[in-house]
């Protein structure tokens, strides 16, 4: 227990928000995925893996206590992410203002679309905040 | 953390991701560039004319135009409209006179439909609307006639007054969601006021003052992507990925085509105020492309007085209907497709509505089959495993309702209980009149290969018309038919007249010209071609195809009264003549537009006969067992439908050829030898005017495109085909659609100004300055006139006139050439197969020689002025549900004579110049992919000399279902389709998944490894149809032999390229700027420690 409030005791509020945002980067690559899958057109695989890889390198860093990179990896990965996702997904778009075989926007895309936005908003953002305690950091930290 | 470091994480930050958005744009809009290119009107070529040339601009227009400006041409266009609408609406029912109104009559107009007119389809067959009139307008009097400025809309004398608080309520309805029709591939409502609503309206007070007459106007609309729901539920009709329920409707059961429960009770109130005298008629307009069944009249339900069928009424329609409805016009159309008491007795939708036909597997699992049977998952896999079965074969329409009523008549076996009424509420053809009119002293002579048929024609009523004149064939149903399982209607409309308007008593002898080549009939199992039967054929002459009938039916003999009554009206034998043909296997069996053999060559579109069809049978309907063949779909007590459709299980064969064909890798074998690319034999385009296809000159002026220039022209041609340097050709533009051009004048669309126009006339028009070289614009060329929004095509149909179908054509003619545009994705020359079809108003017929021969003087007007048509979607385009690959199998008789017929009249007499393909498969294998198609149908038989084109490979490559079927590199070598009619950039794979371009199968000097030559000559060969289809265009125009066509980078593209550069420099200062701070801060610290 107290090996757990002391790992907490020097967090600033921006290691929470990265904790945040690793889990919302796995909801998004997993609606996304779960949305897109069957469609070849409209799925980027290479987007998907660069999110996935963020995450699992963001709670690398975080054991390996290296906080301050965990956002700028998610932030990286999840902004590639993103342009791949419109690289794809853009197809679609473009059937709906065509408007025939399409003529209205699915939940699935506006889901996506929201969480994929609100994804990067969240891991740029974190990017500017403090991660931890500089006079508690260790020599490893000086965020 | 310091302000600095704060700042070069922010620029990193900014600059990174601007970076990465302008990689993400750049990417996009490089693979969409033509398309951006073509929206902005900033062309990717440019003409370079040589300085001082002595070559008149005029004497480069190598298609006149009959207009001085732009303006005449837009008049005429509302004028060309109105009158295709006057003689293509229909009179169906008109009870004790009650039409004409006086003019002036005091009327209340019901339904939303009157605030919101049916003016033309959705998709492909949009028009334009902007300065369409509506119905109160054109009650109002409101027209276009002010030559001076076309666009106005100018009230004249009202033809009816109009209840206006009535119509002010209608219009704030059309408005409310609650009321307001809808449609689309998710959204289909037909809308409307209930009748309780309709009383609490303040018009409502007004109706005893307006009661004349009720005019009620209804709406069914309709367009690409989608088929008209024939009930609510869960069915996967609209390509859904989840099959989930999105076809709840408000008609009744779900049905689009029936009353809705709204409208019967509006119709239900109008009859009791008609009862209690405060209107004195009811006037139903039926607006709309695809009619509704019509029981309530055959019934009289609600005691209708007079009944119009309209069509969809392009811009101006409403005004001709106004002047009909008050007399100033007479009717004179004919119903160009048969009006189903009850949709359910059309046994074609066994076979149609709601469609939802997903091929049996013989093992659930089928892993081996490459696809998921969809019943076992949520997927949507239309493109490979849906079907339809034109079970029907040859009786489609009045085919059937004929020629089981004349068996029925004749008490032949198995024919079972055909009671004509509840079958068919108005036949094929049929169109009544103010006055009425009396055929007689028919005569025949025999020309070579055809007849003249000549018909006597008076007006016996009070007031002046004119009337079709249908010309049908009664074939011999002989025992050589029945051992060759040809089936052969009772009669088949072969052509038609129209007389000159006649005053009442005054006649006229009318004489239609008939192709013999339509007695004959194609003998799939004996003969294998055209063949004409040892018999009797009998040319008749009628109104409507049931009179034919009764007229034959007289011809033997038969009356009501020898027949129990079944004969429901005595006919007229005078009107029938008899022929006697010796068995002929030979004077049809060749084209007659090629003279090369025609033969059998569609087994694989007949499940029947196709090799890999394992159990498969279908049993088509035939004359010999009407009961046993004919399943009739039926509605169960809650609504849903019963449908008896054929069955089909997938077998491995047709698993495999599905694959197979958009498989490059597999389809294409190495072999051949490349065509000589990017030689120096100074020829240009225009040097080849007037030679022929067969001209050894072309393989020099083919020598001359470079690899790169012939996959550009072959990977970019939506809507349009590029130009190319090497040999000047101009880009040519080509746009929707099957009911004539959609655009808005102006420069852009010309691509003139800035570069070579396609066509001078876009900016010409101003005349010429005294040089007599350069153009004075026309300043109305960018005042946002627009091309002519026509009827539906069924309108021009109905209008049984050929001299109208001309005047529509050199409309569109004229507005290619003043639009700059050079090809017309049109005309839509599929068959109204089902009633429920998604794009009935693009379709003419239910009778493939009715469309394809009013369509021959609107193609010839078109193409006369350098425009081509691409007519569409050639061939079995009778659908839109899983319209991507959905199967399509037919005998070869009925897809030779009900279908193939139009295109091929359209192609041979017509003179269309190219051809765009369907969506469907014949059979399992995609049209656009079927190189027996294109080789021996369109080629070898039609004569087609332009362009194979295709809309569905592209469609399908960034499509809503994200779901292949064709590839777009084997279409080009199969030589089925010479352009597939997408954009893909410089050169991107052939489709989502796919790994393969046309670069795959280069030659070494174009970086390929050299070993696929037959694809290099089949690419040759694809370029050079299309070029010879350009030199016979408009876009030819303004080109001399000393112009010279370069290609330019648009100026939108500069600015990306601009953009890009900046950010890519702001990125990689701040990363500099960064490194260097972080080596400085280094330095320090090192030095500090040291």
């Amino acid at each position: 227990m107290e090996k757990i409030v002391n790992f907490f005791k020097d967090k600033s509020y921006g290691f929470y928000v990265t904790i945040i945002s690793i889990i919302f980067t796995i909801i998004t690559f997993s609606v996304y995925v779960r949305s897109y899958s069957k469609f070849d057109a409209y799925i980027s695989w290479v987007g998907f893996y660069f999110m996935v890889v963020g995450a699992v390198l963001a709670l690398i860093t975080i054991i390996l206590k290296r906080y301050s990179w965990a956002p700028i990896i998610l932030a990286a990965t999840n902004f590639i992410g993103l342009l791949y996702f419109i690289l794809k997904i853009y197809n679609y778009v473009t059937v709906v203002l065509v408007g025939i075989d399409l003529t209205s926007v699915s939940a699935t895309f506006i889901t996506c679309t929201v969480l994929f936005a609100i994804n990067v908003v969240l891991s740029t953002a974190n990017v500017f905040f403090k991660q931890s305690h500089p006079v508690e950091l260790g020599a490893k930290e000086n965020n | 953390m310091n302000v600095r470091a704060k700042l070069q994480k922010t620029a990193l930050v900014v600059s990174g991701y601007l970076l990465g958005l302008m990689i993400t744009a750049t990417t996009i809009t490089w693979a969409n560039v033509d398309t951006i290119s073509s929206a902005l009107g900033q062309p990717n070529s440019m003409r370079i004319d040589k300085e001082n040339t002595d070559v008149k601009a005029e004497d480069l227009e190598y298609f006149k135009s009959d207009f001085k400006n732009l303006k005449e041409v837009v008049y005429n266009g509302f004028q060309v409209q109105e009158e295709e609408q006057k003689e293509g609406t229909v009179l169906l029912k008109n009870d004790n006179n009650a039409l004409p109104l006086a003019k002036g009559s005091k009327v209340n107009v019901f339904g939303v439909t009157g605030a919101s007119p049916f003016y033309g389809a959705s998709g492909s067959g949009g028009i334009n609307t902007k300065e369409a009139i509506g119905w109160y307008d054109a009650f109002r009097g409101y027209n276009h006639s002010d030559k001076t400025q076309p666009n106005a809309s100018i009230k004249g004398d009202a033809l009816l007054n109009i209840n206006e608080k009535l119509a002010s309520d209608y219009t704030t309805w059309a408005n409310d969601s609650n009321y307001k029709p809808s449609s689309g591939a998710s959204n289909v409502k037909i809308g409307d006021v209930p009748w309780d609503t309709v009383k609490t309206g303040t018009g409502y007070t007004d109706v005893a003052a307006y009661g004349d007459a009720a005019i009620y106007i209804i709406k069914r609309t309709g367009g690409e992507g989608y088929d008209l729901p024939a009930t609510s539920g869960s069915n996967a009709q609209y390509g859904n990925q989840n099959n989930a329920v999105i076809s709840t409707n408000d008609g009744t059961n779900g049905d689009y085509l029936q009353l809705s429960p709204t409208e019967k009770s509006v119709l239900s109130g109008l009859q009791e105020l008609k009862k209690e005298g405060t209107i004195k008629k009811v006037i139903l307009i039926l607006n709309m492309a695809s009619p509704i069944q019509l029981d309530f009249l055959k019934d009289d339900t609600y005691g209708v007085d007079a009944c119009v069928w309209t069509g969809s009424v392009g811009e101006v329609g409403t005004v001709a209907v106004a002047k009909l409805l008050t007399g100033e016009y007479n009717f004179s159309g004919g119903a160009a497709q048969t009006l189903w008491t009850d949709n359910l007795m059309n046994p074609v939708n066994s076979n149609f509505m709601d469609q939802n036909y997903y091929f049996t597997y013989e093992d659930s699992d089928n892993p081996e089959y490459g696809f998921i049977n969809p019943a076992l998952t949520e997927q949507y896999q239309s493109t490979f495993t849906t079907y339809i079965v034109y079970q029907e074969g040859m009786y489609l329409g009045y085919k059937y309702t004929e020629t089981r009523y004349e068996d029925y008549v004749l008490g032949t076996k198995n024919t079972g209980n055909f009671n004509y009424d509840d079958v068919v509420a108005y036949p094929f053809g049929y169109g009544s009149s103010y006055t009425t009119f009396d055929f007689s002293d028919m005569k025949v002579e025999h020309k070579n290969k055809s007849y003249d048929v000549t018909v006597k024609v008076t007006n016996t009523g009070k007031v002046a018309g004119k009337t079709p004149i249908q010309i049908y064939v009664a074939k011999p149903y002989t025992d050589y038919a029945k051992e060759h399982d040809m089936q052969i209607p009772s009669v088949e409309l072969i052509d038609f007249g129209k007389t000159s308007e006649l005053q009442p008593g005054a006649s006229e002898e009318v004489t239609i010209n008939v192709n013999e080549k339509y007695f004959s009939s194609f003998d799939t199992f004996g003969a294998g071609t055209y063949i004409t039967m040892e018999g009797t054929y009998y040319l008749i002459a009628a109104q409507n195809a049931h009179e034919a009938v009764n007229n034959l039916l007289a011809k033997k003999g038969k009356t009501p009264e020898n027949t129990n009554g079944k004969m429901d009206a005595e006919g007229d034998k005078a009107l029938v003549n008899a022929l006697d043909y010796r068995f002929d296997a030979q004077t049809w069996s060749l084209s007659t537009k090629t003279n090369n053999p025609i033969t059998r060559s569609f087994d694989f579109v007949d499940i029947n006969t196709y090799e890999g069809r394992g159990d498969n049978h279908v049993d088509y309907y035939s004359r010999e067992d009407w009961e046993g063949t004919v399943a009739l779909p039926e509605r169960s007590s809650d609504g849903t439908l019963i449908k008896h459709n054929a069955q089909l299980t997938v077998t491995k064969e047709m698993a495999d050829s599905m694959h197979d064909q958009m498989d490059a890798g597999k389809m294409i074998k190495e072999g051949g030898t490349y065509p000589t690319y990017g030689a120096d034999n100074g020829l240009v385009l225009l040097d080849l005017q007037g030679k022929s296809f067969e001209d050894p000159l072309w393989d020099k002026l083919l020598d001359q495109m470079t690899w790169d220039e012939t996959v550009d022209l072959l990977s970019n041609g939506r809507h349009k085909t590029q130009a190319i340097e090497s040999i000047t050709k101009p880009a040519t533009g080509d746009e929707n659609g099957p009911n004539g051009f959609n655009h808005t004048y102006g420069y852009a669309s010309a691509g003139s100004k800035y570069s070579g126009p396609t066509n001078p006339f876009a900016e010409r028009a101003g005349g010429f300055a005294e040089d007599g070289k350069t153009y004075i614009p026309d300043p109305d060329i960018e005042s946002g006139y627009t091309s002519t929004g026509f009827s539906s095509n069924g309108v021009l149909a109905a209008t049984f006139n050929r001299e109208i179908a001309a005047k529509v054509g050199k409309q569109i003619g004229e507005e290619g050439i003043w639009g700059g545009k050079s090809g017309l994705l049109g005309l839509g020359m599929n068959i109204l197969r089902s009633q429920y079809a998604g794009r009935t108003a693009e379709y003419y017929s239910e009778d493939a020689n009715l469309t394809g021969l009013i369509c021959v003087p609107e193609i010839q007007e078109i193409e006369k002025r350098g425009v081509h048509c691409f007519i569409k979607h050639c061939a079995l385009n009778e659908s839109e549900t899983a319209r991507h690959g959905v199967g399509t199998w037919v005998n070869e008789q009925a897809l030779r004579e009900n279908y193939l017929r139009a295109f091929e009249i359209g192609i041979e007499d017509g003179g269309a110049y190219n051809v765009m393909t369907s969506f469907n498969r014949l059979g399992t294998i995609a049209t656009a992919t079927s190189a027996d198609f294109t080789a021996k149908f369109l080629r070898s038989e039609c004569g087609l000399p332009g362009i194979v084109e295709t809309d569905c490979a592209g469609d399908m490559t960034d499509g809503a279902h994200g779901e292949a079927y064709v590839s777009r590199i084997v279409n080009v070598v199969n030589r089925a389709t010479d352009l597939n009619e997408y954009n893909y950039g410089a050169d991107s794979p052939d489709y989502n998944g796919s790994e393969y371009t046309f670069k795959s199968f280069a030659p070494t000097s174009a970086g390929g490894n050299g070993k696929y030559g037959n694809v290099g000559q089949a690419m040759r060969e694809a370029s050079k149809y299309i070029l010879y289809s350009t030199l016979t265009t408009n876009a030819m125009s303004s080109l001399s032999s000393d112009s010279r066509i370069i290609r330019i980078t648009p100026a939108w593209q500069k600015a990306v390229i601009a953009v890009d550069s900046i950010v890519s420099v702001a990125f990689a200062a701040t990363i500099v700027w960064i490194v260097v701070t972080w080596i400085l801060d280094y330095r320090k610290k090192a030095k500090k420690a040291n």
